[in-house]
């Protein structure tokens, strides 16, 4: 009987499913229970003591619609994405450019811009902001000496959300270029040893061979990154935690505002999931379709 | 190499695999040794059977039980605490062993909602009076009435004021731990260089400003005074209510913020910031990193800040909170133990023994002499010791001049946090007083409504 299992586990076919077992189950309980968990509360009205709990229809998602605060967040969130992953993937792409060949100097140079990304997002929030704090940083009294007066990143209303999309690219962007290095280094020589000789420049090499060899590439880092930078939530939380005057307040941030601090609203958060998610997938599928799905001929 | 290889892996896989383990070991909020605790892991099992050994030699036909603690004394005068702990831990003859856990004042509230509800909260804590009424009507604090009846802690040593405070809906919710209000620290050093006398602080809130500008040196990067715009008392209540401006009108649960008087406290905040005698946007603990380095001329805060300074070594002075038009005014707060839904009475009767401990004359008096926070208790108000000490008899003008803010109210957090606080925050970022004076009001009267 063991036997005839273990033979029928054993074909390449059916053991592939069993590698990816564990995947599913942890997927499963820490993903697909939870997301179905947010949907039913975000239709209840159910406080995190679970003292009020009943069936509440569409009213938390009219009053997320109604709320001044959701969409200031949602317009943050939309920001911080609309720039960051630009930024994030261009920095990346031209570092991997410069570094992808694999003499010493690349190497090491590929380590330290790698760096920041293993470091903790709250180790480098609270980094920056002792360097960038308007009283006691050294990245102030360094501008001042330059005449630079008055400069306080985090804590100026109109300087906060780009010194945290500043932060979080500095610290990002390694891990675009990691997958971009690899993707470059998997291009054939033989394309730029052609467009060498047909007299091509590195600039048009650049745009005419590497990007669109990297498409693919570009493509998952395009994807991950927004999706990632729609959920924004550690580096604010660590920095400003959304101030000053909301400027940084992130829709994620909001959620974990109004679900595990006042009005510990669990439903009213797990409608405001729900409708980030939407966001998501209406952006981030149009962009999936476009880059991963093969073209019908 | 092959075997080494094959013993990398297996290696590798044991620190995986005790990894994960690790991982998943949560420390289990509470534990007797009966092991009637289901969330018990193994790990406290051992730790308790050591302790059980240790102690076997104090009194073997008592139960060893261990609690949780949990509060926000992130400062200094948590180390205090923390020793305070140790000492009855290692002194009580009941086998009671105390697990104190210090985070900072949001992250317990964010993590003690979702551990009542999924019954691992602490079974005590540490909260304010604000937070009463909202911890009471949630069900989340249990009624400790029974606690004079219980322990041998005498309540008329209590000041009456400080018991009441922590009284919701007829019932005891939480016991005194300490009771203080705000006070106006100044760096005589700081003084001296402004050519001010550092034995003679302002008096009134004008003079802070006068003092303030006198004070301020933008090329030493010293700042005059600090006014926070968060993780701070609510140094701004107080310069309301002493210039007579009114906040909230608790029995019919409404604003009274928009008026006169808190527009023009208003605009004296803004004209000190916009004169630059305060750094800009800052908090609570930005503005004390600055008082330790001997960069900031004033400061509002409560007493915890004695340490802090002490330890930094800085010239330091304290002083009653200064002067408005209607006298002086400081929002008084008490701290008290709660103790915790879903406490087994073994839990209750070990925390229970441990505020005893703490409401004693001895640790009262320690607190107070070491921390410099004012005596709730009679007997530690008249000890001579406790009455020569400078700085305690400063912070006792909690009695002069304290005042509850919205006592009754499950949101007077929350109107702080929520409507205050982002008000403060506005206007020193140069937005329009009245307009967020309005603004607030109208925050506040939405969060009363729902109160």
């Amino acid at each position: 009987m063991l036997k005839r299992i273990g033979a029928y586990w054993n074909k390449p076919s059916k053991a592939a499913y069993l590698f990816i077992l564990p995947s599913l189950i942890t997927l499963f309980l820490f993903a697909v229970i939870p997301l179905c968990g947010s949907i039913i509360i975000g239709f209840m009205d159910l406080d995190i003591y679970f003292s009020v709990s009943e069936f509440a229809g569409f009213n938390n998602f009219i009053k997320a619609v109604n709320d001044a605060r959701f969409w200031n967040a949602l317009k943050n969130t939309a920001v911080f994405a609309l720039v960051e992953v630009p930024i994030q993937i261009i920095i990346g792409l031209l570092v991997a450019n410069a570094v992808a060949s694999t003499s010493f100097f690349s190497k090491f140079s590929r380590t330290i811009f790698f760096l920041p990304v293993v470091c903790s997002m709250a180790a480098v929030g609270i980094m920056w902001n002792i360097l960038l704090d308007g009283t006691i940083g050294y990245v102030p009294y360094v501008l001042k000496k330059f005449g630079l007066e008055g400069m306080t990143f985090f804590r100026d209303p109109k300087m906060a959300m780009g010194t945290v999309i500043a932060m979080t690219a500095w610290k990002n962007f390694g891990y675009t270029m990691s997958i971009l290095v690899v993707g470059i280094q998997g291009i054939s020589t033989s394309y730029y040893e052609a467009a060498r000789i047909d007299g091509a420049s590195k600039v048009k090499q650049f745009f005419y061979i590497t990007i669109p060899c990297l498409a693919s590439n570009l493509g998952f880092c395009l994807i991950t990154n927004l999706i990632g930078s729609l959920q924004v939530f550690d580096q604010v939380y660590v920095t400003t935690q959304g101030g000053p005057q909301y400027k940084t307040e992130t829709l994620v941030q909001y959620i974990y505002k109004t679900a595990f601090s006042h009005p510990f609203n669990l439903g009213y958060a797990s409608s405001m999931s729900v409708l980030l998610l939407i966001f998501i997938l209406l952006l981030s599928f149009p962009i999936y379709k476009k880059v991963f799905m093969p073209k019908e001929s | 190499m092959r075997k080494i290889k094959k013993i990398m892996a297996i290696l590798l896989s044991v620190i995986m695999v005790a990894g994960a383990l690790t991982g998943c070991n949560s420390k289990a909020p509470v534990s007797t040794d009966d092991n009637k605790s289901n969330s018990q892991t193994k790990d406290s099992d051992s730790d308790k059977g050591n302790e059980t050994n240790k102690n076997s030699t104090k009194d073997s036909s008592k139960k060893e039980i261990t609690i949780q603690f949990w509060n926000a004394f992130t400062g200094s005068d948590g180390d205090i605490l923390r020793e305070i702990v140790n000492r009855f831990n290692k002194e009580n003859e009941d086998g009671i062993k105390i697990e104190m856990d210090i985070m900072p004042g949001s992250t317990l509230v964010e993590k003690l909602a979702p551990a009542i509800t999924t019954g691992t909260a602490p079974a005590m804590i540490l909260a304010g009076n604000m937070d009463v009424v909202n911890y009471s009507k949630t069900g989340s604090i249990l009624p400790m009435t029974d606690f004079f009846d219980i322990t041998e802690a005498d309540k008329s040593d209590f000041t009456a004021a400080s018991l009441e405070s922590l009284q919701y809906d007829g019932e005891q919710m939480m016991i005194p731990m300490q009771w203080f209000t705000q006070y106006l620290y100044y760096n005589k050093d700081l003084f001296e260089a402004a050519g001010l006398d550092p034995e003679t602080p302002p008096k009134t809130w004008e003079e802070v400003k006068e003092f303030a500008a006198m004070i301020t040196n933008p090329d030493k990067n010293v700042f005059g005074v600090g006014l926070p715009v968060s993780g701070a008392v609510p140094w701004f209540s107080s310069l309301f209510l002493s210039n007579g401006g009114e906040i909230l009108d608790v029995e019919n649960k409404k604003s009274l913020l928009d008026n006169e008087a808190n527009l023009k406290s208003l605009q004296f905040i803004q004209e000190i910031v916009n004169a630059g005698y305060s750094p800009k946007g800052s908090t609570g603990a930005d503005l004390d990193n600055l008082m330790m380095a001997d960069q900031l001329g004033m400061v509002i805060n409560g007493p915890w800040m004695v340490n802090g300074l002490r330890e930094n070594e800085i010239n330091f002075g304290v002083a009653p909170l200064p002067a408005g038009t209607k006298g002086v005014v400081g929002i008084a707060e008490v701290t008290g133990f709660a103790i915790t839904k879903g406490i087994t009475e073994e839990e209750k009767a070990a925390a229970y023994k441990f505020i005893e401990y703490w409401n004693t004359t001895e640790i009262c008096k320690e607190w107070s002499m070491r921390n410099g926070f004012p005596p709730y208790l009679a007997s530690v108000a008249a000890d001579p010791e406790v009455q020569a000490d400078p700085i305690v008899s400063v912070f006792s003008a909690v009695k002069d001049y304290g005042q509850a803010f919205g006592t009754g109210l499950a949101s007077a957090a929350v109107i702080n946090g929520d409507a205050l606080f982002p008000m403060i925050e506005n206007v020193v970022a140069g937005n329009d007083c009245q307009e967020e004076l309005k603004k607030a009001s109208e925050k506040i009267d939405e969060l009363l409504a729902a109160d």
